[in-house]
């Protein structure tokens, strides 16, 4: 049985240059295994602007560094229209996606374990498998 | 005959406001279509529909058009008082008495609410030879909030010309007409018409010359020659393309725009005075100075980053601040 990790983000209401900064930061400490495998949800995201696009492209670049993936969780319609509108759906696409028959199993369930990211207006980093 | 016409600019349409919401609020939230520009005064394909409208008027033998805010939509012509603020009941009744005082033998009552391409002579013309009182013009789906009402019975009215109105609807001749029509309800509506438009449904027509087939530029458009337009389409006057843009889907980009270098436009109307930042994607949507609403997701999102989306003229408060600026400048 495969034991590695997948990261859940849950990104927060404003998804700006600040949480975009410490999204980076939460994430290199907090990935474990050398390839990281990464759910981002931006179920809650209102308002977006590109200092937060460009966090989470630093991001991107950190999972795909170590030979990551990276997997779109749930998508509010605002969200949807702010990858939509900066093209970054088609790079999220570009991501290799969990293998499944590998082990991986992020459970949806699981996200309400995830802290309660809005209110710290981060998004936090948290193992939702293993 | 001398012709007078009010024209009412409507606020809201009652058919669409949340039942929660009061007429004041509903009415308040529709009035400004993603801008702080009232619907009927952002351009459509190069003109306000206000202007639009005014301009038929005239075309029709409409001597003068006294315009009139904030009524609300829907048979407004002859709405009960209850949906109408007093402001608007007093503006309008001053404007009537005028026109009659002024000898007019014919009163065009027109609100602003939707686009229609009825000819508005022709309504005239069916008014006079029916000899009414009173003439509405209706579509398959209801009223079109016009009307023309023979002066005559307006004189010597004691109290409101509303009251005198009111009696005159009971033997009203209806005008049915079978032409376009679009009651601009919602968003999607305003993109509609604008497609329609460049499609050739409809008589709105851009203005401008046509450079292409389908591909009409306003008076100093700029598109550089690397751009690529899939007519038809619309790049509105004073409108600067830079290099590697793409224009397509029946696209309409109003006046004095700036879209920056690797943009695409597709399906979509960016409204007046507005930067679309460099190398975006926009989509299916309508894109103001601050606001972008997605015609598929029907969802409105803010967009405060002016690296995406601003306005390309300085607002007067960042003028006067400049000036402000300039003043403890040369006074150091």
């Amino acid at each position: 049985m495969n034991t590695q990790s997948a990261i859940m983000i849950k990104l927060p209401e404003a998804f700006g240059a600040k949480e975009a900064s410490r999204l980076g930061r939460e994430l290199k400490s907090r990935m474990s295994t050398d390839t990281p495998h990464v759910v981002v949800d931006f179920s809650r995201v209102r308002e977006m602007n590109l200092a937060g696009m460009e966090g989470l492209l630093d991001c991107m670049e950190t999972v795909a560094r170590n030979d990551g993936a990276l997997q779109l969780g749930e998508m509010s319609p605002e969200a949807a229209i702010f990858l939509e509108l900066t093209r970054m759906d088609r790079l999220f696409n570009k991501f290799p996606v969990f293998d499944a028959a590998a082990g991986f199993t992020v459970e949806q369930e699981l996200a309400s374990e995830t802290e309660d990211l809005a209110s710290e207006k981060v998004g936090q980093p948290q193992t939702v498998a293993a | 005959m001398k012709i007078g016409a009010i024209l009412t600019l409507t606020a809201t349409n009652g058919k669409e406001a949340d039942s929660s919401e009061s007429g004041k609020d509903a009415a308040r939230k529709r009035r400004r279509f993603l801008s702080n520009t009232p619907d009927v005064k952002l351009d459509v394909l190069g003109k306000s529909l206000l202007d639009r409208t005014i301009e038929k008027l005239e075309a029709a033998g409409v001597e003068a058009t006294t315009v009139i805010p904030e009524g609300p939509a829907g048979t407004q012509l002859l709405s009960t008082r209850s949906l109408l603020s007093d402001d608007f009941i007093s503006a309008w009744e001053r404007a009537v008495a005028e026109w009659v005082q002024q000898g007019v033998g014919s009163l065009l009552l027109v609100s602003t609410g939707g686009y229609s391409d009825l000819d508005f002579e022709e309504l005239l013309r069916f008014h006079g030879d029916r000899g009414a009182a009173l003439t509405q013009a209706y579509a398959a789906d209801g009223s079109l909030d016009m009307a023309v009402v023979n002066a005559n019975f307006l004189r010597d009215v004691n109290g409101a010309y509303r009251k005198t109105l009111s009696g005159l609807i009971s033997d009203q001749e209806r005008f049915f007409y079978g032409g376009y029509v679009n009651r601009l309800r919602k968003p999607q509506d305003f993109r509609r018409l604008t497609e329609d438009a460049l499609s050739g449904k409809c008589d709105l027509r851009p203005v401008g010359t046509e450079v292409g087939p389908g591909i009409w530029f306003g008076s100093g458009a700029e598109v550089d020659e690397s751009c690529a337009i899939d007519g038809p389409a619309f790049v509105g006057a004073g409108t600067r393309m830079a290099a590697c843009c793409n224009i397509s889907g029946g696209s309409a980009i109003e006046r004095d725009c700036e879209i920056d270098c690797g943009t695409t436009v597709e399906q979509s109307w960016i409204l007046q005075e507005t930067y679309v930042g460099l190398g975006l994607n926009v989509r299916r949507s309508i894109v103001s100075n601050q606001k972008m609403f997605h015609l598929d997701r029907k969802t409105e999102i803010a967009i405060s980053d002016p690296r995406l989306i601003r306005a390309t003229k300085s607002l007067p408060f960042a003028r006067a601040g400049a000036a402000l600026l300039n003043k403890l400048q040369i006074a150091n």
